[in-house]
């Protein structure tokens, strides 16, 4: 165990200082997509919370991002500081995610995706449109300083959104460490045995959905200041949602690392469809595909699992994994020899106390015998 | 730690589905620290009455209290907060998660921090933490499966999942733990250690009461027996009472008692 912890550290400082010294080896045009990479971020790990950990789906994540950029592009237009847009806009999306969850997530299944669904509509088609959301038409977006920090180049602005998702990326994987963490995985394994053992799934399903809707909005922010403009309502729509969806998907649902990976894959992917004349939509599809048949938690699991067998290979198997509770003396841990012979038993004979008959259909047990 | 009992007892139970009688009137008392056994054929209504019971599947007529409590109409969780536990026939473990974390959940109504504390790290929630690591540490050396924490509960023999349900609900610090057939998959040495592991840790801490195929078992460890057939009791007293009684023998047993 102690030598994937150690690879798990160094891979983690390694992402790290890349991350950080992107903007300063890559020309300036290059930073757009880091920070575009860090928005996508930000929302496939509002999605690991949500569908990852807990299991609800949502097919209007989109919404909550355009609902970051028309209140994030209100707010900065008002004059309020750039930290202090991020916790309102956060604030708000909870807010609404909270309208939408109450009812829905107090109920089994998939009632989360149908409404999410439909507010995802109801956003792009009818709310987007409002103009005191969205103003008059495409708004500019101003470029304010983040703490003393000037965003008005791409690059300080990658460094302010990377510290931001950084700061997130901690509060959500200690939140995985903590009770609430394993509270939402239980959920998503088996609710019942969540009940059973005290646990009040309604409100740790609605909070799990208000801590994702929070981090979608406050991307929504980033893609607002980096665009400099408000988008059309279109962008924001259900394919938008579908596509945002198949970042965690693609990168690994369970692990906020698969975030990371995902939303960075899929950020730098566009440049390179665009130049190879291929729609990013056609990619994503097949990726996705490719995911699914290969039963690993998407790119990061599949790295997980590599890292796995090599520390199997190297240390040898956890013995473990395949135990009984049962003390060794008594069990086939050290091999079927352990256990001494087997009882011979006839059909006639007297069943041992305690004993089960098993029966193999179509072996030469039951072919050749009396039966 | 736990100052309540763990006194159960429900009145009259009836369960229906659309029609059908799954519990007809069923009475039944554990009292605390009996490890009380409740037996029958398939489909007796055994599954039926944990459920009613424990307020999964709320009965339609009858009582429940627990500790004196009128709990008949409370939620699960709401019964698991108040000290019930329960395990299903079906092994319900949190498979994608570790031993560990699935022993820890069972913490989880013990737990000293708040989400926020969590998210955060405060020196409040690394405490939780800690205690809740050191909590299970006991209780699994109790239940055996010390050395299979860091196992993915999923990987693990179906017998050993058993157990694992088991120590999970143990660490909840039950009152009453209602156990469903916790020896069905396992082995013979298997369920043979299991009841003596049941008879050390229960050591009258709590009360339990066992649904279980494996007669030997039930008859080894149980102060007392409940025998349910179609829906109704049809017989209750100490194993050795049960072992003589003629309808029981005919409507469940069969040759089985003889071997016990």
């Amino acid at each position: 165990m102690g030598g994937i912890t150690n690879t798990r550290r160094l891979a983690l400082v390694a992402a790290g200082l890349a991350a950080a010294a992107y903007p300063f080896l890559t020309s300036p045009g290059k930073h757009f997509y880091g920070v575009l990479a860090i928005v996508y971020s930000l929302v496939a790990l509002s999605l690991v919370v949500l569908t990852g950990w807990t299991g609800q789906i949502s097919l209007g994540h989109a919404a909550f991002l355009g609902l970051g950029v028309y209140t994030g592009q209100r707010f900065l237009a008002g004059g309020v500081p750039f930290p202090l847009v991020l916790l309102a806009v956060a604030a708000v999306s909870a807010t609404v995610s909270l309208v939408l969850a109450v009812p829905s997530l107090r109920l089994k299944g998939v009632y989360l995706a149908i409404v999410t669904l439909a507010f995802g509509a109801a956003c792009e088609r009818y709310i987007f449109t409002f103009s005191f959301l969205r103003g008059d038409g495409a708004e500019t977006v101003a470029r304010p300083s983040f703490l003393g920090i000037a965003t008005t180049s791409d690059r300080n602005l990658y460094l302010v959104a990377l510290a931001v998702l950084a700061l997130a990326l901690v509060l959500v994987v200690n939140l995985r460490r903590s009770d609430m963490g394993r509270v939402l995985l239980a959920i998503r394994d088996a609710e019942d045995a969540a009940v059973a053992l005290g646990v009040n799934i309604a409100r740790y399903k609605v909070a799990a959905f208000a801590l994702s809707a929070a981090l979608a909005g406050m991307a929504g922010v980033f893609y607002a200041v980096l665009f400099q403009a408000t988008p059309a309502p279109s962008q924001f729509g259900v394919l938008a949602s579908l596509f945002l969806l198949a970042l965690p998907v693609v990168g690994g649902l369970g692990h906020p690392a698969g975030a990371v990976v995902g939303g960075t894959l899929f950020a730098f992917a566009q440049p390179v469809t665009n130049a190879f004349g291929v729609r990013l939509f056609l990619v994503t599809g097949l990726l996705v595909m490719l995911v699914v048949l290969s039963r690993s938690d998407g790119i990061s699991g599949m790295a997980r699992r590599l890292a796995q067998s090599f520390a199997d290979a190297v240390h040898g198997e956890a013995a473990a994994r395949y135990g009984s509770f049962v003390p060794d003396a008594d069990t086939e841990a050290d091999g079927p020899s352990a256990t001494g012979p087997r009882p011979r038993v006839t059909l006639d004979s007297p069943l041992p106390a305690g004993a089960r008959l098993r029966l193999r259909v179509g072996s030469a047990a039951t072919t050749g015998g009396a039966l | 730690m736990n100052q309540r009992a763990g006194h159960l007892v429900a009145n009259h139970l009836v369960t229906r589905f659309a029609g059908v009688v799954a519990l007809g009137g069923v009475d039944l008392e554990v009292r605390p620290g009996e490890i009380v056994g409740l037996i029958g054929p398939n489909g007796a209504g055994k599954t039926t009455a944990f459920n009613a019971l424990t307020g999964f599947i709320p009965p339609n007529e009858g009582t429940v209290l627990l500790d004196g409590e009128d709990v008949t109409r409370l939620s699960p969780a709401a019964r698991a907060q108040r000290g019930m536990v329960r395990t299903f026939q079906q092994v319900m473990l949190f498979k994608q998660l570790s031993v560990r974390e699935n022993l820890l959940l069972g913490r989880h109504l013990h737990y000293g921090a708040n989400p926020v504390q969590g998210a955060l790290r405060t020196r409040r929630a690394r405490a939780a933490e800690r205690a809740a690591a050191e909590q299970i540490e006991g209780i699994a050396h109790r239940c055996g499966i010390a050395g299979l924490l860091d196992a993915p509960a999923g990987d693990l023999p179906y017998g050993t999942q058993r157990m694992v349900e088991v120590a999970r609900a143990l660490a909840a610090e039950p009152s009453v733990v209602l156990l469903d057939e916790p020896g069905a998959g396992m082995d013979p040495a298997e369920s043979d250690y299991f009841g003596d592991l049941l008879l050390q840790i229960h050591d009258g801490a709590h009360s339990v009461l066992l649904i279980e195929h494996d007669v030997p078992l039930v008859l080894r460890v149980c102060d007392r027996i409940y025998v349910l057939n179609f829906g109704r009791l049809i017989a209750h007293g100490t194993p050795d009472e049960i072992r003589a009684n003629d309808a029981v023998r005919d409507a469940y047993f069969g040759s089985a008692l003889e071997v016990a």
